[in-house]
C-alpha cells in the first residue's frame, strides 16, 4: 500500500505522457513539415512550448539546443518533489549527468581558447550557467587564466580532487580525454552507490536498467578503443565503466595478454544475442563508422526493450521514473535531429533512417 | 425564437455533373447542409471512393501556421458570398506559402546574427558589472592608422571597439589576450599611460557596449514586428487562400458522400426549413435551372433528422450546458431557456450576495473583454465559456443578494428574508424563520424543477403521438400522478409534525388506480406490438417484474430527486455560515486593519469556493434530477458542411 502511495501520483502523471511519447505523433508531424519554421510551429503546443517560443525570438538553432537541456533538467526537477527520498536521491544523481556534461563542455571552451588558441568564447553563451546541482561558476571557469583557477573554483565539488590529478601540460599535450573520463566515472560511482541504497524491489529494476546499460556501452568501448585502435590496457581500464554485470569479467580478462577472446567469452554467455554483431563488426575495417553507428543503434533497441519490460511490469518503483526519463531524452533527441535536418534541408526520407523511425 | 427543435427538410437534388462542383461550393459557403449519404443506389449510380484530401490539409495547416505566426485568427465566416468562391491553383498558392515561409526563415536568419552580437555584449557588461576581471580593455595608439585590415582582424576575434579617436579603445576579452596580443604587436600599438585616458577609455568603451546592445535589441525587436507586419500586409491574400483550400478541401471530403452517373452528381442532406428557400434558389441560379429537387420531411425519411437548436444569443451559454448532457430528440422543446432559468434560480439561492455577485460580474467581465482583445489566446483557469457563464452568474448572486440582505456578508435590508439572521436564529416574525423554512423552500423549488422536466417531457410525447408511453412511462403521466400523490404524503406527514401518515380514502383510491396502470403497461405495450404484428413473449412476468422495477424506480427515484434540492439549502446555509464565521474571526482581532484584512480574504475565499460549489451543484441538480425527465430520448445534432465544420481537422 505504501508503494502505491509513494509511486501512485507520479505513475498517473507520467503514464499518459510515457503514451503520448511513445505514439510518436509529435515526431511524425515535425518531419511532415515542409520548413524549418513550420517544424518549430508544431511545438507551440507541447511540453516543448518553450523551445519554439526561443526560436520565434532569435532564430539561433544553437540556443534552441541549450534550451532543450534545461527542458531535460527540469523534467528531472519536476519528478523529485513527488517521490520518496531515496528514489529523490537517485534521480539526484541521474541530475548530476547533466551537471558533469556541463562542466565538460564549459572546460573544452577554455581548453580551445587558452590552450589551443581557437576563439571558442562564443559558445560560452551555450552553456547553462544557473546552478544544477551544485554551485559552480561557469564563467569563470570558461574565463580562467589558469587550470589552477579551475582546480579552486571546484573545490567545493567532488570534481576537484580528480581534476587536480592533472597539470596544464598534461593537458596541453594529451588533451582532456583522460580527465574527462575521470569525471564520468565519478559520475558511474555515485550511481553505483545510489542504486545499491534503493529498496530492494527498486534496486532490482535500477540494476536492471543500468547494468544492461553499462555492459552494452563497455562492449562498445572494447570495439572502439580495443579492437579498432588497439588501445593499452592502462586506457581500456579508464575508459571501461564501473558498473554492469561483465565488468569484473572484463577487468579480469585485462589482466590477460590477450583480452580480447576473454572479453568476447564473457559477452557471449550473457548477451548470445549480441555477440553476432560484436563478431560481424570485430573482423571489418577499423574505419568503418557505420558499423559502429549500427551496433549503437542496436544497443539502443536493446535499451528500449528493456525499458519496455519495466514499463509492463510493477508499476510501483524506481522504474517508471527511469522509464520516463530514458523515453524523454530519446524524445527530446529525436526531435533535435529532426529540427537540424530540417536546417539543413535534408529529405524527410533521409530524416527517419536517422532517427531510426 | 422558436420553442421546438429547428425544422428541418430532406433535400435530394440531381444536378449536372459540370454544375456540381459550383453547386457544392456555394452550398457549403451557405453552411446550411448536412449532407447525408445516398445509399439507395441503383445499378445505374455510381460512388466515388472516399477523396484524398490530405494535401488541401496540409496546405490548409501551412496557411493556419502562417496566419498564427503574424496573430492573424483563423476566419470565421457564418456566410460566404458568391463572388468569394473562386477556382483553386494549389500549386500557385504553395509557391506563395513557400515565398511567405522564406521570407520568415531568412527573417530568423537576421535574428540569429543580432542575437549572437546580443550575446556576446551582454556578456561583456555583465563581466564590466562584476569588476571587470574578465574583460581585457586597450587604450591606445597605432602606428598603423585608418587600417581595414586591422580593424577586420580585430572583428575576426571580437569586441566593441573606438577607433575613429586618439586614443583608440579596444574592448575584448581577456580570455582572447593571447591573439589580442599577437595582433597589437603586429601593428605597433602602444598602449596608454596615462590614467585619465585609460579611465575615459574603459567608460566610453563600457557605454558604447550598452549602446550597441540597445541597438541591437530594437534591432532585433524591428526584424520581429517586422515578419508581423509583412504577415499582416498579406492578411487579406492568406484569408483568401485558406478560404479556397478549405472549400475545395471540404468540397472533396462531401463528394463521398454523392451518387454519380456519367453526367449528373445526385446529393441528398438536411437543411433547417428557413433557408429551404435560399437553398433551392441558390441552386437553381446555379443550375441555370437544370436541376431536380425533391424535399421530404423526417417521417418520411429513413433517416432521422438532425436536431439544431435555435436559442437567441443571450442564452448560448446555457446552449452549451444542454448540448453537453445530450442533444433532444427532434421535434422536441428546446430545453435551453427553461435550463437558464433553472440554473440562475439554483445558483441564486446558493450564492445569494451583492458584493460577491459583483465581483464575479467583473471578473467575466474582464475576462471576456481580454479573449475579445486576444482572440489567439488560449483558454486558461477562466476560460472563454466560463466568463460568459459568469457575466450571467454575477447578476442572479446580486438580485439574490438584495433578496436575502447580504453584502459582502454585511446584512443589508432584505427584500425577501434576512437569510444570514434566519441560520443564526435571530429572527421570529414572518413566513421564513428557521432553516426548515429554507429547506422547504428550496424542496418546493426542487419539485416545481422536476414537474417542469416532466411537463415538457409530456408535451414532446403527446407531439411525438407515443401516447402508450406518455401515459405508462416512469417519466409519464402515471409517474407524474404517483409523484403528486407522494408529495401530498410526505407534506401532510411533516405538517403533522412528522408523527403520523395522512390517510385519505380519496388517496388510497387515487393510489391503486395508478398502481393499476402502472401495472397494465406491460400488457398494453404487448397489445401494441402485437397489432403492429411484432412478437410477444413471457407477459405475465415481465407484467409482474416491470411493475416491480418500475414503482420502485418511481417511489425511490422521485424520492431522492426531490431531496437532492436540500443541497441547495445546504449551500445557500453554508455560505452564510461560513461569512459569518470569518466575521466573527474578524472581531476577535479587535484591531481594524486585521478586521478589514480578515473580511476581504474571507470574501475572496468564499467567491472562489462556494461559487465554484454553487455553479457544479446547479450543473449536477441540472443533469440528474431536471434532464433524466426531460430527456426520454436522444437526438443528432446538426452538423452543416461550412468553413467552421471540423471535417479534415484543424490546426
Amino acid at each position: 500500500m505504501s508503494r502505491a502511495k509513494d509511486y501512485g501520483y507520479i505513475n498517473a502523471v507520467l503514464r499518459p505522457r510515457i503514451a503520448q511519447i511513445k505514439s510518436g505523433s509529435l515526431i511524425d508531424s515535425l518531419i511532415s513539415s515542409p520548413t524549418l519554421v513550420e517544424a518549430f510551429s508544431k511545438l507551440k503546443d507541447t511540453e516543448y512550448k518553450r523551445i519554439e517560443q526561443v526560436y520565434s525570438a532569435t532564430g539561433d538553432i544553437e540556443a534552441v539546443e541549450l534550451e532543450f537541456l534545461r527542458h531535460e533538467i527540469s523534467e528531472y526537477g519536476k519528478v523529485i518533489e513527488r517521490i520518496p527520498k531515496n528514489a529523490g536521491k537517485l534521480i539526484y544523481t541521474l541530475m548530476e549527468k547533466y551537471e558533469i556534461e556541463n562542466l565538460k563542455n564549459a572546460i573544452r571552451i577554455w581548453f580551445a581558447d587558452r590552450l589551443k588558441g581557437r576563439n571558442m568564447g562564443y559558445r560560452g553563451s551555450y552553456i547553462i550557467k544557473e546552478r544544477i546541482l551544485r554551485d559552480i561558476d561557469y564563467t569563470a571557469i570558461i574565463n580562467a587564466e589558469a587550470w589552477d583557477d579551475i582546480i579552486a573554483l571546484l573545490s567545493d565539488t567532488p570534481y576537484a580532487d580528480k581534476l587536480s590529478l592533472y597539470d596544464e601540460n598534461d593537458l596541453s599535450e594529451k588533451g582532456l580525454f583522460s580527465a574527462e573520463i575521470d569525471l564520468d566515472h565519478i559520475w558511474f560511482d555515485d550511481l553505483k552507490k545510489e542504486i545499491d541504497k534503493l529498496p530492494s524491489k527498486d534496486r532490482k529494476y535500477a540494476k536492471a536498467i543500468y547494468d544492461t546499460d553499462a555492459d552494452l556501452k563497455n562492449i562498445l568501448m572494447v570495439l572502439r578503443y580495443a579492437v579498432r585502435i588497439h588501445a593499452d590496457k592502462d586506457t581500456l581500464e579508464r575508459v571501461i565503466i564501473p558498473l554492469g554485470k561483465i565488468y569484473g569479467e572484463i577487468m579480469e580478462a585485462f589482466s590477460y595478454d590477450s583480452p580480447i577472446p576473454a572479453v568476447f567469452k564473457a559477452v557471449e554467455k550473457a548477451y548470445p544475442e549480441v555477440m553476432d554483431w560484436v563478431r560481424n563488426t570485430a573482423g571489418e575495417d577499423e574505419n568503418s563508422a557505420s558499423d559502429i553507428l549500427s551496433v549503437e543503434k542496436y544497443l539502443n533497441d536493446i535499451r528500449s526493450k528493456e525499458y519496455g519490460k519495466v514499463l509492463m511490469g510493477y508499476p510501483f518503483t524506481v522504474g517508471i521514473l527511469l522509464a520516463y526519463f530514458f523515453l524523454q531524452k530519446s524524445e527530446s533527441a529525436m526531435i533535435r535531429t529532426v529540427l537540424s535536418a530540417k536546417y539543413y534541408h535534408w529529405e524527410n526520407s533521409r530524416i527517419r533512417e536517422a532517427i531510426g523511425a | 425564437m422558436s420553442l421546438f427543435t429547428r425544422r428541418m427538410e430532406l433535400l435530394t437534388a440531381v444536378v449536372l455533373e459540370s454544375d456540381s462542383e459550383k453547386v457544392i461550393k456555394a452550398l457549403i459557403a451557405m453552411g446550411a447542409i448536412e449532407f447525408v449519404k445516398v445509399t439507395d443506389i441503383p445499378d445505374r449510380l455510381t460512388e466515388r471512393p472516399v477523396a484524398d484530401t490530405e494535401d488541401y490539409r496540409a496546405l490548409r495547416i501551412r496557411i493556419e501556421t502562417i496566419l498564427s505566426e503574424g496573430g492573424i485568427p483563423k476566419p470565421s465566416f457564418k456566410n460566404i458570398p458568391e463572388g468569394r468562391i473562386g477556382s483553386l491553383d494549389a500549386d500557385e498558392i504553395e509557391k506563395k506559402i513557400d515565398s511567405i515561409y522564406a521570407e520568415i526563415e531568412w527573417a530568423r536568419e537576421e535574428q540569429k546574427k543580432i542575437s549572437k552580437k546580443i550575446d556576446y555584449r551582454s556578456d561583456v557588461l555583465s563581466y564590466s558589472s562584476s569588476g571587470g576581471k574578465y574583460l581585457d580593455i586597450r587604450v591606445g595608439r597605432t602606428e598603423k592608422t585608418n587600417s581595414d585590415e586591422f580593424k577586420s582582424r580585430l572583428e575576426e576575434i571580437g569586441g566593441v571597439f573606438i577607433l575613429d579617436r586618439d586614443p583608440m579603445v579596444l574592448l575584448m576579452l581577456k580570455r582572447d589576450s593571447k591573439k589580442t596580443n599577437e595582433l597589437l604587436e603586429k601593428f605597433g600599438w602602444t598602449e596608454s599611460v596615462s590614467p585619465d585616458e585609460q579611465r575615459k577609455g574603459r567608460a566610453d568603451a563600457i557605454e558604447k557596449c550598452g549602446a550597441e546592445l540597445s541597438g541591437l535589441n530594437e534591432e532585433l525587436g524591428r526584424v520581429k514586428s517586422g515578419e508581423k507586419e509583412k504577415i499582416s500586409e498579406r492578411s487579406e491574400e492568406l484569408i483568401s487562400m485558406w478560404v479556397d483550400v478549405r472549400m475545395h478541401e471540404l468540397a472533396k471530403n462531401v463528394g463521398s458522400l454523392f451518387a454519380y452517373t456519367e453526367h449528373t452528381v445526385m446529393f441528398s442532406g438536411w437543411m433547417p426549413l428557413d433557408v429551404a428557400e435560399d437553398v433551392t434558389s441558390t441552386i437553381t441560379r446555379i443550375t441555370g435551372g437544370k436541376c431536380l429537387m425533391e424535399y421530404g420531411k423526417e417521417e418520411d425519411s429513413s433517416f432521422s433528422a438532425p436536431v439544431a437548436l435555435e436559442s437567441p444569443g443571450i442564452l448560448k451559454p446555457f446552449e452549451r450546458i444542454v448540448s453537453n448532457y445530450a442533444t433532444p430528440e427532434y421535434g422536441s422543446i428546446n430545453p435551453t431557456p427553461f435550463t437558464a432559468v433553472a440554473y440562475m434560480a439554483m445558483f441564486l439561492l446558493m450564492f445569494a450576495d451583492v458584493g460577491q455577485g459583483l465581483i464575479l460580474f467583473l471578473i467575466g467581465l474582464f475576462f471576456s473583454l481580454n479573449y475579445k482583445k486576444h482572440p489567439l489566446k488560449k483558454d486558461g483557469i477562466i476560460s472563454r465559456y466560463l466568463s460568459s457563464l459568469l457575466m450571467y452568474l454575477g447578476p442572479c448572486s446580486i438580485i439574490g443578494g438584495i433578496l436575502f440582505g447580504s453584502c459582502f456578508g454585511f446584512s443589508i435590508p432584505a427584500l425577501w428574508f434576512p437569510y444570514d439572521r434566519v441560520v443564526e436564529g435571530q429572527v421570529t416574525t414572518g413566513l421564513v424563520t428557521t432553516i426548515y423554512d429554507i429547506l422547504g423552500i428550496t424542496i418546493k423549488f426542487g419539485i416545481g424543477v422536476i414537474y417542469l422536466g416532466l411537463i415538457l417531457n409530456w408535451i414532446n410525447l403527446f407531439k411525438k403521438k407515443r401516447y402508450v408511453h406518455l401515459v405508462f412511462d416512469k417519466n409519464g403521466l402515471v409517474g407524474g400522478a404517483l409523484y403528486a400523490l407522494g408529495i401530498w404524503f410526505a407534506f401532510g406527514f411533516v405538517r403533522s409534525g412528522y408523527r403520523e401518515f395522512p390517510s385519505s380514502p380519496v388517496f388510497t383510491a387515487l393510489l391503486s388506480f395508478f398502481l393499476l396502470l402502472l401495472f397494465l403497461k406491460v400488457p398494453v405495450e404487448s397489445a401494441e406490438k402485437k397489432k403492429k404484428g411484432q412478437a410477444v413473449e413471457h407477459v405475465l412476468m415481465n407484467t409482474v417484474m416491470e411493475f416491480l422495477v418500475q414503482a420502485l424506480e418511481i417511489f425511490s427515484g422521485f424520492l431522492s430527486n426531490t431531496l437532492s434540492f436540500m443541497r441547495v439549502a445546504g449551500l445557500g446555509i453554508a455560505h452564510a455560515s461560513l461569512m459569518s464565521a470569518f466575521f466573527s474571526m474578524a472581531g476577535l482581532t479587535g484591531n481594524k486593519v486585521f478586521f478589514i484584512l480578515i473580511i476581504v480574504l474571507g470574501n475572496l475565499l468564499v467567491v472562489a469556493l462556494e461559487g465554484l460549489s454553487a455553479g457544479i451543484q446547479a450543473l449536477r441538480l441540472s443533469y440528474y434530477e431536471f434532464f433524466t425527465k426531460y430527456f426520454t430520448d436522444y437526438g443528432t445534432p446538426y452538423r452543416p458542411v461550412g468553413l467552421e465544420s471540423d471535417l479534415g481537422g484543424s490546426v
